[in-house]
C-alpha cells in the first residue's frame, strides 16, 4: 500500500521554440505511493500537462527531459529502451486525455480499436474471441450499457460522457498500477462529471490502481485526491495531504488560488483575484516566481529561488518557512507563523 | 403556464417556445432518416425584476444558451412572448428592434468566434455604433469602454489574438456595454478561464452591475458561480424550466429532484464537505430534445418518478414572489432523506 510507486525527482523539461527554450518544468519532485490518488493542479500554463507527458516520454517533439529521474516502480524510465517504454505504457502506467473524440479514430468501431490496444501490448497472440470478451468485459466494467452491442459501434454513436468511459476502458486493458487522467472530466457537465470520478474512485478502490489526477478544478481534486501537488510556473510550489493543502495551505499561492474560487458564502464580497498574471516562460523573473504577484514578498523572495522545504510531511516552496534565512530578511505572514501539527 | 406577468418586471418572458425543424435534403428523405423538430425551448417562463440577476443553470443541451438568443431575437421563436418593459419582442421585425436592441444585450459564450480576428479592439468597439446608426453625441470613446472594464488604452489598437482570454472576456463585456443597455445576458462569462482570470471578472462584472444598475440573466454551468453571483436561480432540463426561485433558498432548499442532483454533484473545494458525496450521483445522461421523454421529463432519471409522471406533464406551479416548481410530488417528497437519485 505505501510503496512509491512512481518518484519523481528532480525533474526539468524544456521546450525548444523559435522564440528561444522554454523551462516547462523545473525541480519538480512528489511521489505517488501504490494505489494512492494523487492531484496536480495549478492554471493553464503551469505545466501539468507536460508533466503528465513527461512521465510516460510522450513529450511533443521540441519537448526534452533536460534533468532529473522519473523512477516507475524501481526503474528509471531514462533507461528504458523503446520496446521496454512500450511495455510500460498499458501495463504499467495508462493515460486519459481531455478530449476522448481526438483520441479514438472516427474510421474504426471502438471494439476494433481495443482489440488493436491489445494486440499491440501483447507478446503472446490470443484467440479472436478471448481478446473480445475481454473487450466486453471491460466496456462492461466502466458502466457501457449492452457491451456486447455497442462494441461494433463507431465512436460518434456515442455520447461525450459514455467516450469517456470508453477511454477509460482503454487505459484499463492492462490493468495498469498507474492511471494519468489529464483534465478527463473538464470537457464534461457536472452530472457525468461526477460519474466518471465515481467511476474513477471504484477502480482506485476495487483494484488498487494509482490514479495521477491532472485538473485545474480545484473542486474535482477535493472531491478525489488523498495528496495534492500545486504547480506554478513550472515548479510544483507545495506538496501535501489533500486535507492540510485545503485547510491550511502554506504557500500564498495555494491560498491566493483557493480564495480566489466563487462560491455561495462569497455573495456580496469582492472575490480575492490574484493580481497581475503568470509569468511567460521565456522571461521568468530570477527570484520566487510568484514573487511579483504575492502579498507577502519580501527583497529575498525578487532575487533568489526558494528550495523545497519539508514542513510536517508537507513540502513547500517558500521563504515564508526557511528558517536558515536571517529573522530580518524573512518575509512575514501572520498566517504562516504558527507551528505546523504533525 | 399559468404564471401572471410580475408587476414592475423589467423583462417577462411567457411560455416561449424556440423549435427547430429538421427538414432535410432529398437524399435524406430518400434514405427515410427520421425527421422532427427539436424543441429546444419549450415553454419556458420567467421575470426578471431590474436591478436583479437571474441565473440560468443547466447542464448543455438544456437550451440555456438558445433561450438567451430566442429573447434578444437572434433566434426566430416559435411560440410565447418575451416583453422589455412592456414592449412584446418576440416576432419584431429587424428595423423595429433597433431601439430596443440598445437596452438589451449579450456577451457571447466564447470571445475566441465572437470578436473577428481580422479587426482591432478599437474597431470592435465601435461597432455597436455602426450598426446601431448611433448619434455621435450618444457614443462613448474607446478609452471610456476599455477604461470601463478594467483595460489600458494601449490594448485599443491589438487584434484578438494578442489579448489572454481574460482581457479578450473584457473586450466582449464592454462591446455589449457600448448601447449602455439595461439587460445584458451573460452566456458562460467565466467559462474556459483560470481560476484567477474567472474571479476577476466576475469582480468586474459585480461592480458594473453596482455602477450602471444592470440586470444580469448570467447562464452558466457552473454552480458555484451562480452560486456566487444570482440573486435568483432558474433551473433547465431539457428545454425547460424546473425550478426558479431565491438564490439561497435553492441552493439549501431545492424542490425540485434535478435541482437536487445537480447541487449534490457540483465538486466543492472543500474535502471535508466531499465524504460520500459521490455515493449518490445522478445517473443516465440529459435526453436528447429531439426526442424529449413523455410526461416529465426528468422521470427516467428520477429516484421519484411514478406512473404520474411518465404520463403527465407536471406544469411550471407558481408558488408567490417568483418561487416555481415543476413536480408532481414535490410536496410529498423529502429531499434531505432519500439520495435523488435512480438507477444508471
Amino acid at each position: 500500500m505505501t510503496q512509491p510507486l512512481l518518484t519523481v525527482d528532480g525533474l526539468e523539461v524544456v521546450y525548444h521554440t523559435d522564440a528561444g527554450t522554454l523551462p516547462a518544468l523545473s525541480d519538480v519532485c512528489f511521489e505517488v505511493r501504490e494505489g494512492q490518488i494523487v492531484g496536480v493542479v495549478g492554471e493553464s500554463g503551469c505545466g501539468k500537462s507536460t508533466l503528465g507527458a513527461a512521465l510516460l516520454r510522450l513529450l511533443a517533439p521540441n519537448g526534452e527531459i533536460v534533468g532529473g529521474h522519473v523512477m516507475f516502480a524501481g526503474r528509471d524510465l531514462a533507461s528504458l529502451s523503446a520496446g521496454e517504454l512500450r511495455t510500460l505504457r498499458g501495463q504499467g502506467v495508462a493515460m486519459i486525455f481531455q478530449d476522448p473524440l481526438t483520441s479514438l479514430n472516427p474510421t474504426f468501431t471502438i471494439g476494433q480499436q481495443m482489440i488493436d490496444a491489445q494486440r499491440a501490448h501483447q507478446q503472446t497472440r490470443e484467440s479472436k474471441s478471448v481478446v473480445r470478451q475481454r473487450t466486453i468485459d471491460a466496456l462492461t466494467r466502466v458502466g457501457i450499457p449492452d457491451a456486447a452491442r455497442r462494441i461494433d459501434n463507431h465512436p460518434h454513436e456515442f455520447s461525450g460522457g459514455m467516450r469517456q468511459r470508453i477511454m477509460i476502458a482503454i487505459a484499463l486493458l492492462h490493468e495498469p498500477s498507474l492511471l494519468i487522467a489529464d483534465e478527463a472530466t473538464s470537457a464534461l457537465d457536472v452530472t457525468l462529471e461526477a460519474q466518471i470520478l465515481k467511476l474513477l474512485k471504484e477502480i482506485n478502490a476495487v483494484h488498487g490502481t494509482a490514479i495521477l489526477l491532472i485538473s485545474h478544478n480545484l473542486g474535482v481534486i477535493a472531491e478525489v485526491c488523498e495528496r495534492v501537488v500545486v504547480m506554478y510556473a513550472g515548479r510544483a510550489v507545495e506538496e501535501g495531504d489533500v486535507y492540510s493543502i485545503f485547510d491550511r495551505p502554506l504557500h500564498p499561492y495555494s491560498r491566493a488560488l483557493l480564495a480566489a474560487v466563487p462560491s455561495p458564502q462569497h455573495r456580496g464580497t469582492t472575490l480575492a483575484a490574484i493580481p497581475g498574471r503568470v509569468p511567460s516562460l521565456l522571461a521568468l523573473p530570477p527570484g520566487c516566481k510568484f514573487a511579483d504577484r504575492c502579498g507577502y514578498a519580501a527583497a529575498v523572495c525578487f532575487t533568489r529561488e526558494p528550495a523545497s522545504l519539508s514542513r510536517g510531511g508537507l513540502r513547500v516552496r517558500c521563504f515564508l518557512y526557511d528558517d536558515s534565512l536571517p529573522e530580518a530578511d524573512k518575509p512575514r505572514a501572520d498566517w504562516a507563523t504558527e507551528p505546523v501539527p504533525a | 403556464m399559468t404564471a401572471e406577468p410580475h408587476n414592475g418586471a423589467l423583462l417577462s418572458v411567457r411560455d416561449l417556445q424556440t423549435f427547430f425543424s429538421d427538414r432535410q435534403g432529398a437524399i435524406a428523405r430518400l434514405l427515410r432518416h427520421k425527421t422532427g423538430e427539436v424543441r429546444a425551448v419549450d415553454g419556458v417562463s420567467f421575470d426578471v425584476v431590474r436591478g436583479e440577476t437571474l441565473g440560468l443553470v443547466g447542464e448543455s443541451g438544456s437550451g440555456k444558451s438558445t433561450l438567451a438568443r430566442t429573447v434578444l431575437g437572434l433566434v426566430p421563436a416559435t411560440g410565447g412572448s418575451a416583453r422589455l418593459d412592456g414592449r412584446e419582442l418576440v416576432g419584431l421585425g429587424r428595423r423595429d428592434w433597433r431601439p430596443l436592441r440598445r437596452r438589451i444585450q449579450m456577451i457571447f459564450q466564447d470571445p475566441g468566434s465572437s470578436l473577428s480576428p481580422r479587426f482591432r479592439v478599437s474597431f470592435l468597439l465601435r461597432e455597436p455604433y455602426v450598426i446601431n446608426k448611433v448619434p455621435l453625441d450618444q457614443q462613448s470613446s474607446v478609452d471610456e469602454l476599455l477604461d470601463m472594464v478594467g483595460l489600458s488604452s494601449e490594448q485599443a489598437d491589438k487584434y484578438p489574438h494578442e489579448l489572454s482570454g481574460g482581457q479578450a472576456r473584457r473586450v466582449s463585456i464592454a462591446r455589449a456595454l457600448a448601447l449602455h443597455p439595461e439587460v445584458l445576458f451573460a452566456d458562460e462569462p467565466t467559462a474556459g478561464l483560470d481560476v484567477s482570470a474567472a474571479a476577476s471578472i466576475l469582480n468586474l462584472m459585480r461592480d458594473l452591475r453596482d455602477r450602471l444598475g444592470l440586470t444580469y440573466v448570467l447562464i452558466t454551468h457552473d454552480l458555484n458561480v451562480v452560486g456566487y453571483f444570482a440573486d435568483r436561480i432558474a433551473v433547465m432540463y431539457v428545454g425547460q424550466l424546473v425550478e426558479i426561485g431565491l438564490g439561497d433558498r435553492i441552493l439549501a432548499h431545492p424542490r425540485h429532484p434535478y435541482t437536487h442532483a445537480l447541487l449534490s454533484c457540483a465538486p466543492v473545494p472543500d474535502p471535508h464537505l466531499n465524504e460520500g458525496h459521490l455515493d449518490n450521483v445522478l445517473g443516465g445522461e440529459i435526453p436528447s430534445p429531439h426526442d424529449p421523454p413523455s410526461g416529465c421529463r426528468f422521470h427516467p432519471r428520477c429516484a421519484y418518478a411514478d406512473p404520474q409522471c411518465t404520463d403527465e406533464v407536471p406544469q411550471l406551479e407558481d408558488l408567490g414572489e417568483g418561487e416555481m416548481v415543476a413536480c408532481h410530488h414535490w410536496r410529498q417528497i423529502d429531499l434531505t432523506k432519500q439520495p435523488a437519485v435512480a438507477e444508471t
